[in-house]
C-alpha cells in the first residue's frame, strides 16, 4: 500500500467547502468567548464542533493572548479525515508583519488580517502562508462577529427549527 | 580578500533588516524570519528588576494553540524542555524568557528567533503516538470518574501535602471515604503500572488506610511483572477499559454510598 497523500484542494473546492452551511446554535457567542484555560496560563480560547450540512467535519476555535489582547486568532479546521486537519481560515489580529512570499507583498505590524489556504502555496508546501489585510474588523468581538457572517455559517433555531443567516447580527 | 565596503553593506543591510519598536515599558524586536504560516517572528525585549529579557508574552503557547497543541502536555513535553534547554530559556506563567547580557544581544536575539521558530514547528508535529493514546485513555477515565462521583468527594491527581510534597506519590482520583478513601488509578502504560505500585506500596508502609482500584486500559498488553504487585495491592480492579458498563456500576454502587 501507497503512503497517504495528503488532501490538496483548488480554489474551487476551497470555495465549496467554506460555503458547504455550517449550523450553529444561538448560543454559539457565548460559546466561543474565550475564557481562561486551566492548564494554560495567560491563554485564553474555546473550540465549537461543527457538522456542515454536507457532512463535513469542522472545527472552530478561537484563541487570544491574554497579555497582548490584540493577538487573537479566530479559525476554520477542516478534518477531511481522521488523520488529517487543514486550516481553511484564521481571522487574526495584531501580529508582526506578515510578507506574502509568492506575491512579494507585506502586511504591516499590527494590522488585522486573514489567513486563507490557497491553491498556490499548498503547491509550495504552507498551505497557510497567503494572508490579506482586512479592515472588516478591528478587534477579536468585531472578528467573531464577522467569522460568523462569513464561511457558511447560519443559525439554527432550535425553537422552530428555522434557519437564519448570520449575516445581519450585530454583536450585543 | 573581500572588500570592506561590501562588508560593512551587509553588516548594515542584516541589521536594518531586525525592526525595532519602543513602547514606554518594553521594545518590540522584529525578525524578517517566518513561521509556517508565513507571520514573521517577533519578540519583546523586557526590563525585568535589574535583569533585561526576551519574552515572547506567550505567543508561542497561542500559536501553538492554533494547531491544537498543548507543547507541556505529554508527547511534546519531553522536546519541549530539551529545546528550551538547549537555548537557555526557561517557562514563566505561559511565556517564554531568555535572560540577556547587554554585551551578548545579537547571539541572543538569533537564538530566541530560532527557538521561537523551532518550537512552532515542534507543534505541528505529531505527538508522541503512544503517549497520546494514554493521555486519551485518562481523559475518559477522568470523564467517567467525574461523572459518577459528586466534585466535593473527588480530589483528582490527589498526594498528600504533609507526607509528600514533592508528589512523589501522586493518586489519580482520591474518592472520599467514611472508613478508608478509594484510591483510583487509571493504567494504560507499564510506567503508570510501577508507579501506581510505588504509591500503593508506600502508603502501606506508612499503615495509611486505603482501597485502591485499578481500571488497565488492557491488563493483556502489559508484562505480568508490571501488573501482578498491582494487582496484589488493589482491591478492585477492571482489566479492560471498555468494560464501561463494570466499572460505571462499581463506582456507582460501591463508591458513591461511601
Amino acid at each position: 500500500m501507497g503512503a497517504r497523500m495528503a488532501t490538496f484542494l483548488t480554489e474551487a473546492e476551497i470555495k465549496a467547502i467554506l460555503d458547504d452551511p455550517k449550523p450553529v446554535t444561538k448560543r454559539y457567542r457565548s460559546v466561543m468567548a474565550p475564557r481562561p484555560r486551566k492548564d494554560r496560563p495567560n491563554q485564553l480560547g474555546r473550540r465549537l464542533n461543527v457538522r456542515s450540512v454536507g457532512g463535513k467535519t469542522f472545527k472552530v476555535y478561537t484563541s487570544v493572548n491574554a497579555r497582548l489582547t490584540n493577538n487573537f486568532s479566530i479559525g476554520l479546521i477542516w478534518y477531511p479525515s481522521a488523520h488529517e486537519k487543514l486550516t481553511l481560515i484564521r481571522c487574526n489580529g495584531w501580529h508582526e508583519a506578515h510578507p506574502n512570499r509568492i506575491e512579494r507583498t507585506i502586511i504591516q505590524p499590527d494590522t488585522c488580517h486573514i489567513h486563507r489556504i490557497t491553491e498556490r502555496y499548498q503547491l509550495v508546501g504552507k498551505p497557510e502562508a497567503y494572508a490579506e489585510e482586512t479592515t472588516e474588523y478591528h478587534d477579536f468581538k468585531t472578528a467573531l462577529q464577522y467569522f460568523f457572517s462569513k464561511f457558511g455559517f447560519f443559525l439554527r433555531d432550535d425553537d422552530y427549527g428555522h434557519e437564519l443567516p448570520l449575516i445581519d447580527k450585530q454583536v450585543p | 580578500m573581500m572588500d570592506k565596503n561590501i562588508i560593512d553593506s551587509i553588516r548594515s543591510q542584516v541589521a536594518a533588516d531586525i525592526r525595532l519598536s519602543p513602547t514606554a515599558d518594553r521594545l518590540r524586536i522584529g525578525t524578517p524570519l517566518t513561521f509556517d504560516d508565513g507571520d514573521a517572528c517577533s519578540f519583546f525585549l523586557i526590563q525585568q528588576g535589574e535583569q533585561l529579557v526576551l519574552s515572547d508574552l506567550g505567543d508561542i503557547f497561542t500559536r501553538a494553540d492554533y494547531q491544537e497543541t498543548d507543547l507541556r502536555a505529554s508527547g511534546h513535553r519531553a522536546r519541549f524542555d530539551r529545546l528550551l534547554d538547549f537555548y537557555g530559556m526557561r517557562e514563566d506563567s505561559g511565556q517564554l524568557v531568555m535572560a540577556v547580557a547587554p554585551d551578548k544581544m545579537g547571539g541572543a536575539i538569533f537564538s530566541f528567533a530560532q527557538a521561537s521558530l523551532e518550537l512552532v514547528r515542534l507543534a505541528r508535529t505529531p505527538a508522541d503516538r503512544k503517549k497520546r493514546a494514554e493521555r486519551k485513555f485518562r481523559a475518559k477515565v477522568g470523564k467517567l470518574v467525574r461523572s459518577l462521583i459528586p466534585a466535593n468527594k473527588l480530589d483528582e491527581n490527589w498526594y498528600d501535602r504533609e507526607e509528600d510534597p514533592n508528589k512523589y506519590y501522586p493518586v489519580d482520583y482520591r474518592i472520599h471515604g467514611t472508613t478508608a478513601d478509594w484510591w483510583v488509578f487509571g493504567v494504560g502504560t507499564s510506567t503508570k503500572c510501577l508507579k501506581a505500585t510505588v504509591t500503593c506500596q508506600h502508603y502501606r508502609l506508612l499503615k495509611r488506610k486505603f482501597r485502591g482500584v485499578a481500571i488497565y486500559k488492557n491488563e493483556d498488553e502489559l508484562p505480568k511483572s508490571a501488573t501482578a504487585p498491582l494487582d496484589e495491592i488493589v482491591e478492585r480492579k477492571f482489566t479492560r477499559f471498555g468494560d464501561d458498563g463494570a466499572i460505571a456500576a462499581f463506582l456507582e454502587n460501591e463508591l458513591s454510598r461511601t
